[in-house]
This record gives structure tokens, sequence and C-alpha cells, in this order.
């Protein structure tokens, strides 16, 4: 199985040599003490209440996406996308001048007209709200590809029965979803849980997360044994969770149905829904956007950033020119992208058909391991296999890409017709005829989504790549954080508007075929 | 596959032949490869008939990379590490020792730390406090100044457990207050608005008026009058006593160019290295030349230092950052 022998290979065994290598230092192991113990429960708290909010959020438009159609659809997809890649610097900025004291939303809408501010900023709300607007994409995506799936006569039967809209979706649309619901709840959860600048930047040092106190024991105190003793425990915890899901998914039992093809009328909701989505979520990505094009100083609009960004003068303290980081993360992010679909969807079958959930689980929870820690890993596999840069970062963003990628398969083989297998094997199919022109077909929506999540990940990836970087081979997301700390905050976020709006365009034209039209 | 290595014996020799340059691996942080690195690294090539092969590290990872490959070491210099970063890196033993020729010109003894010179100064900065001029009329002058309440949830700090900056305002505070400084900090958490994981993010609160005041460097003034010919921005140092940030470079030990190690050294703090100092990494030198005028005119006058002894750092920095932790995080 291609999958195990990958992660053994790019995944376990950096961990085992770190861990090896760990061990070979003296010292005692000192992470049980009642500030871990205290930040552990608020990041187990924080998680819950993130994921909550994050599925709320993305449940609608996942109705939305699958079962209707709307103007500007494509747009909106794209669009809710984005906050996935952000580089969470450019996020920052997006969300401080939106949400901010000063910001747009309380600057020129709500203080000049209901003369009231919203200050999630620096508060529970905010980084709740933060991981929610980082996070229900999935949701959307996940669950959207499975409304795409849902057969309408089912619903339409209970209808018949005399049940009301309400009922039919809860007793009848709902426990067919809930596989994929499932999937994306637990990805949510272990991406809230494992949140570090989104909380560190929104909410604060007084919110952080487990991971902030890894990456201090990693850089900081430089005690390996504590990160690594702290990362243990992460690591049961996500795994104890993510079986918990796997069982629940189990005993949903799977949906095997005809594939449909039915569009529901847009609801009176999905209005204001969208709207909502725009206001809460556009507003950030939008100010971000907005300014790489902004003169702060004295408020007029301005290319002269990107001027600056293209004209070579910020090359040295990015270390290399701003095109090529365009075309390696551009490189990087779609072999990523490739590889990742194609572990995924095998991986995903075999485990489907052997009834093999052990490693559903134990794939997903691989995510509890930060990828700054991975990648110091990889520094110390560094010493015994020559290893560099641009080889060891596709790895690492495929082991990062890969859970996403098994459980939006997952849950895409879970409802696979298999009759339709059935009969095409009967008619003779062989297996590279049946993978082509069947089962890469159906489960198109699945495969693009994950090809979405992969390349997003990789464009937006900074912890590790930040650890292993070499300015031979750069990336957008580094250099934007190259300089930010160099002071050129202007040209940074300019940078960072290239991101999104290249992300964006990337999205846009990809997930057309995900809302297909037949 | 034994004449597959054979071919690549010859064709390393070859190699190694036709260049017979020396090559020196340099670790240090990004802006030091583009700012000082840049303009001096072709005078040190030229004069010792050698390549600089500069690579960036993020200084996060800095002592743990050299941690981590010291069975097989990269590097044989590397630049730029700090006085809180030194006790781990002693400790592990990773720096070879060697008294640079001119070690008598750093004017500031105090910056030699220690007696084997396995890390040796070669510029210094000053933490301050940047305040907004538009909306701070009258900056605190002292650090029982930023206690007041006019200055109420407007202070930005770093996180001291991921930022170097935010540890070395730690660091101020308990050079300052010493036992008492938990005391203080009790009282100064109404005064932070909030505590960023980084120097930039609290960087940019301040450049978008999100924050009044930042804990950041004593140049940022200078900084922006060299720039942008005016700043928003001004520093203040409270009480006067300035936390000084040494940057320290050493020879990493197992270096396999131990003598042109040492010519690097030495050329560190030679006049031509020095003077490129200032205007580059915006910070001071450590010998005795001459500052660009925009220092004299805007970057505050270093007089008084308070400092943490490398040794109180090396045992008490895991407890003080815990202690400061359970202040902060509630």
């Amino acid at each position: 199985m291609p999958a195990i022998i990958f992660m053994a290979g790019a995944y376990i065994l950096p961990m085992i040599f770190l861990a090896l290598y760990t061990s070979s230092i003296g010292g005692k192991l000192s992470v049980f003490n009642t500030l871990n113990i205290h930040i552990f429960t608020f990041t187990f708290y924080q998680a819950m209440l993130s994921t909550v909010m994050a599925i709320a959020i993305g449940l609608p438009g996942a109705y939305l996406l699958g079962k209707t159609k709307f103007k500007f659809k494509g747009i909106f997809t794209a669009l809710s996308t984005v906050p996935f890649v952000m580089p969470s610097i450019s996020m920052t900025l997006g969300f401080i001048t939106f949400f901010g004291h000063s910001g747009i939303l309380n600057s020129y809408f709500l203080w000049p007209i209901f003369h009231v501010r919203f200050e999630p900023l620096f508060t529970l709300l905010g980084v709740v709200m933060g991981n929610a607007f980082y996070n229900f994409p999935l949701t959307m995506i996940i669950v959207g590809a499975a409304f795409s799936m849902l057969d309408p006569v089912y619903s339409e039967a209970a209808r018949i029965d005399g049940a009301s809209r309400f009922k039919s979706f809860v007793f009848v649309e709902l426990p067919i979803l809930l596989p994929s619901i499932a999937a994306a709840a637990l990805l949510t959860f272990i991406y809230c849980f494992m949140s570090f600048t989104v909380v560190l930047v929104i909410g604060g040092a007084q919110f952080s997360t487990v991971e902030v106190q890894i990456y201090m024991y990693l850089t900081t105190l430089l005690d390996f044994r504590g990160a690594l003793g702290l990362t243990m425990i992460q690591l049961l915890f996500i795994a104890f969770f993510a079986s918990l899901f796997t069982f629940i998914r189990r005993s949903a039992g799977t949906f095997s149905q005809e594939i449909s093809e039915s569009y529901s009328k847009f609801p009176v909701w999905g209005t204001f829904y969208i709207l909502l989505i725009s206001i809460l979520i556009f507003g950030p990505i939008l100010s971000q956007v907005f300014s790489g094009f902004w003169n702060f100083q004295n408020s007029t609009f301005t290319f002269e950033w990107f001027r600056k960004l293209f004209s070579g003068e910020m090359n040295a303290y990015i270390g290399n020119s701003v095109l090529f980081a365009i075309v390696w993360t551009i490189i990087f992010s779609t072999a990523t992208a490739i590889l990742t679909v194609v572990l995924s969807i095998t991986s995903a079958h075999i485990i489907q058909k052997l009834k093999l959930p052990i490693f559903d689980a134990l794939f997903t929870s691989s995510l509890a391991i930060s990828p700054v820690t991975l990648a110091f890993g990889y520094i110390v596999l560094q010493n015994y296999i020559p290893l560099s840069f641009p080889l060891e970062i596709i790895p690492i963003y495929t082991v990062l890409s890969f859970p996403i990628g098994l459980q939006t398969l997952l849950s895409g083989w879970e409802r696979f017709p298999k009759e339709i297998d059935e009969a095409a094997s009967m008619d003779g199919a062989n297996w590279l005829q049946k993978t082509l022109k069947v089962r890469i077909p159906i489960l198109r929506p699945q495969i693009i989504s994950t090809f979405f999540f992969a390349f997003a990940i990789s464009m937006g990836e900074m912890g590790a790549t930040l650890v292993l970087y070499n300015p031979e081979f750069p990336t957008i997301s580094v250099s934007a954080y190259k300089l930010f700390s160099s002071m050129h905050v202007p040209e940074a976020q300019a940078l960072g508007s290239i991101l999104t709006i290249s992300t964006f365009l990337v999205f846009y034209a990809l997930e057309r075929p995900i809302l297909k039209d037949n | 596959m034994r004449k597959i290595s054979v071919f690549f014996v010859i064709l390393f020799s070859f190699t190694v032949g036709v260049f017979a340059t020396k090559v020196l691996t340099v670790y240090t942080y990004s802006s030091f490869i583009a700012g000082v690195g840049k303009q001096v690294a072709p005078v040190f090539e030229k004069l010792y008939d050698c390549k600089i092969n500069f690579v960036s590290i993020d200084s996060g990872s800095l002592v743990a990379r050299l941690i981590l490959e010291r069975s097989h070491p990269e590097a044989d210099v590397v630049v730029g590490l700090s006085q809180s970063q030194l006790p781990q890196v002693f400790k592990e033993n990773l720096l070879e020792g060697y008294k640079p020729t001119d070690i008598a010109s750093v004017v500031n003894t105090s910056f030699l730390i220690d007696p084997q010179y396995r890390a040796i100064p070669f510029d210094y900065g000053a933490l301050a406090i940047d305040y907004n001029l538009k909306t701070v009329k009258n900056p605190p002058q002292t650090f029982e100044a930023l206690l007041d309440p006019q200055y109420a949830h407007s202070l930005v700090i770093e996180d001291p457990r991921t930022s170097t900056t935010g540890l070395d305002f730690l660091l101020w505070t308990i050079g300052l207050y010493g036992n008492n400084w938990q005391t203080y900090w009790r009282k100064l958490t109404p005064t932070i608005k909030t505590v960023t994981g980084g120097w930039d993010s609290a960087f940019q609160m301040i450049e978008d008026g999100e924050a009044r005041m930042m804990v950041s460097f004593a140049t940022d003034e200078a900084y922006n009058y060299y720039y942008y010919k005016g700043s928003d921005i001004g520093v203040t140092i409270p009480n006067g006593e300035a936390y000084v940030m040494v940057e320290y470079a050493g020879i990493v030990r197992g270096t396999k160019e131990y003598d042109l190690s040492k010519d690097f050294i030495n050329f560190m703090l030679s006049k031509d290295f020095q003077m490129a100092i200032p205007l580059n990494q915006w910070m001071y030198p450590v010998t005795d030349v001459p500052l660009p005028d925009v220092f004299i005119d805007h970057a505050p006058k270093i007089t008084k230092t308070v400092s943490v002894s490398i040794d109180q750092i090396s045992t008490s920095l895991s407890k003080w950052i815990a202690e400061w932790s359970s202040i902060i995080i509630k």
C-alpha cells in the first residue's frame, strides 16, 4: 500500500530519528505542570467551540454549494477557500484592518451608522471566529461534495409521507451526510487544536495553545525532550479523538447510492447567508488584498508597492527574486497536490474495501505533529541521508495534506455506488478502464477538493518551510514573512495580495468542475 | 557501482583541482545576508581568496539547527547569536574558542562575557518603547509611568516564548526589578493591549494605528528618518537605562575551515565591517568607528545599561518564562 510506505518514509522515519536523537540527550521530562495542563484544557475548549462554529457556518454553505445554483457561485466558493491558504501574517492584517478598533467595519459602518463598535480582537470570541474563519471551508467543500451526490428521491419520499422540509432534512438527509460531516468535523477539530498563529495573532498570548508551548521548547528553551514529550501527549489525544470519530462514522453506516444530478431551488435564507459570509469572511480577505494597493501614510491608492516588489529592490531581503518565489511555489504546490491525490485515492479505496478504519485514524492523527517538529526531524535525518530543501519539502507538504485528502476521499468511497463498479467488471472492464472511465469521473468532486486543499496547504505553509528554507528555492509565504520582518510591510502586503489573488484564480478555475453542470 | 564511484572520485578531484577556492559556510539570519553580508563579503573574499556561502536560517531555529547538526556540522561560522542563547550554546559546547587579534578594539568590555572567547560580539542595539507620535503626546519616561491609566490597553509586547524581542523585554524588567519583577508585571497587565507571537505582528499593529505603543528597538526612529525623511513613531527608553542586546558570532566546533573561520572573526572587528553595521543592521558597532548622522540626530545615545548575567539566564530562563506565562495566561 503506497500510503503506508510513503508515511513510513516521509513521516515516521524523521520522527523516529528525532526521538532517538532526543533520547540520547539526558535530562528529565518536565512537561507535566499546572501551566501546561491549563494550556491543554484551554486548547481543547477553544477547539471544541471553534469546531462547532466552523460547522455551523459551513453547513448552509455546503448545501448551497452542493444542491443549488446561484449567481457568482464560482466566485463565492473560491473566495471562501482562500482563508485556508492565506499566510497567517497576511491574515492578521486582514483581520486587524477589518475588525480592529479603527478597522473598516468599525470606522466606516458600525460606528457612523449605529454608534457601536464590534471588537472581537484579543477575546475568546475573536479566537473562535478566527479559527472558524480559517476552517469552515473544510465543511463547506467536503460536505458540499456529499450534498451534490445526495439523491433527492429519499427526501422526496419522506416529503410525500408528510414529513416537513426540516424533518426530512434531520431524519433523512442528515444521516446520509453524517460520514462527510464527521470527516469535516474531525479535521476542523484537529486544525483548531493545532492552531498556532491564528490564536496568537487574534487572541494574544493569553489564549495560547499547546503548539505555542511546543514551539517554545523547540526554539527558545531548546528543550527537545520537552517538545517531543508534549507532542506525544498531543498525538495520543488526537489519535484517541480520531478513533472516536472513525467509530461514529462506522456506526452511522454507509449509503451506497445512485449518483444524482438534481438541484433544488435557491432558498430565501441563502441570500442572507451569502451576505453574512461576505461581511465576516470576505471582509478580512478583501481588506488584505486592498492593503497591497493602499498607502496608509497618505491614504491613497498606489501601485508603488508592486513596482518595488518586482523592481528587484526587495530581492536582497527575500534572498531571491519574487518571480522565482511565485514559480517555485506553484511547482511545489502542484507536485504536492498530485502526489496527495494519488495517495489518497488508493489508500482510501483500500481502507474502505478491506475495512481498515484503524489506518484511517492513524493517518489522520499524523496532523497532531506540527510542521515545525516534523522539520526538525528532517534536520536530524539530513545528518544521515543526503536530503536537501527542495527535495524534502514536497514530502513534508504531502504529509501535511494527506489526512485531508484521505478524509475527503473516504467520504467519497463510502458512498461510492458499488453496483456501477461491479457492472463495469461484468462488462469486462479491466482495472485501468474501471479507474479511468468509472471511478475517477464519479469521484471527481472529491478528487478536485483534495487537489484544492493540498495545493492550498502547500501554498500557505510556513512553519516547516521556514526551518528548512533555502533561498535558492524561495516560496511566496516565506518571502512575505521575510519582507515583514525586515520592516518592508507595504511590499509584504503586496506579496500577500498576490498570494490571495492567485489562490483565488487557481481555485476559481479548479472548482468549476466541482459544480458540475453535466 | 564501483565504476560509478570511481567516476565520482575523478569528477570530484577534477572539480577541486579547478576550483581550488576555499568556501566558508556562514549560518546567519536573512537580513544580515541582505545587508552587511552583501556589502562586505566581496572584501573578505578578495582578501582571502575564498567564497563565502551564506546560509539563511531563521533566528528562531539557528541554535537548534547547530545542536541537531552537531555530529555533522555544515557551518563553519555562525553569526547572530543573542546573549540569551549563549548559555545553551556553551552548555552544548557548539563553538570553538578563539581570541581575535584585535579584541582590544571592542569598546565595551562588558560584552566580552566568555573567558574562552567562544562568542565574539560584533554589534549591539537597545530595546525601546516605540510610540505613535499622533496618539501619544507625552511618552512614558519611566517604567513606573507605563503603569499610569492614561496608557491603559495601549502597549503591544511580544511573547518571550516565541520571540527574542519578547524575551529581551522580559529580561530588561528582570534586570531592573530583580526579584520583584513579577510584582511589576502584575501591575503592567492593564497597560498591555496584547502579546503577539513575534515582532512583526506587533510592528504591523503600530503601523496601521491599531496599537499606540510597542516594544521595539531604539533605532526605529532613525530608520524612518533615513528611509522616509520623517517618522510617525518616536522612541523612548524608560528610566534611561537601556537593555542592551549584543549580537555574537563564533566558530562552529568541528569546522573544516578553522583558519579561514578565524580570519572571518578577525574581519568582523575590522573597520570595513564595523562601518557597515549602523545603516544595515540598525545596530551600533562595537568598535570605535564614526556613526552616521542619522544615528547622531535620531537615535538615543545609550549611556546607562541594564543587564542580566549569563549565569542567571542559564539557571533561571525556563523558570522565568513559566512564571511569566502564569501571570499573562489566566
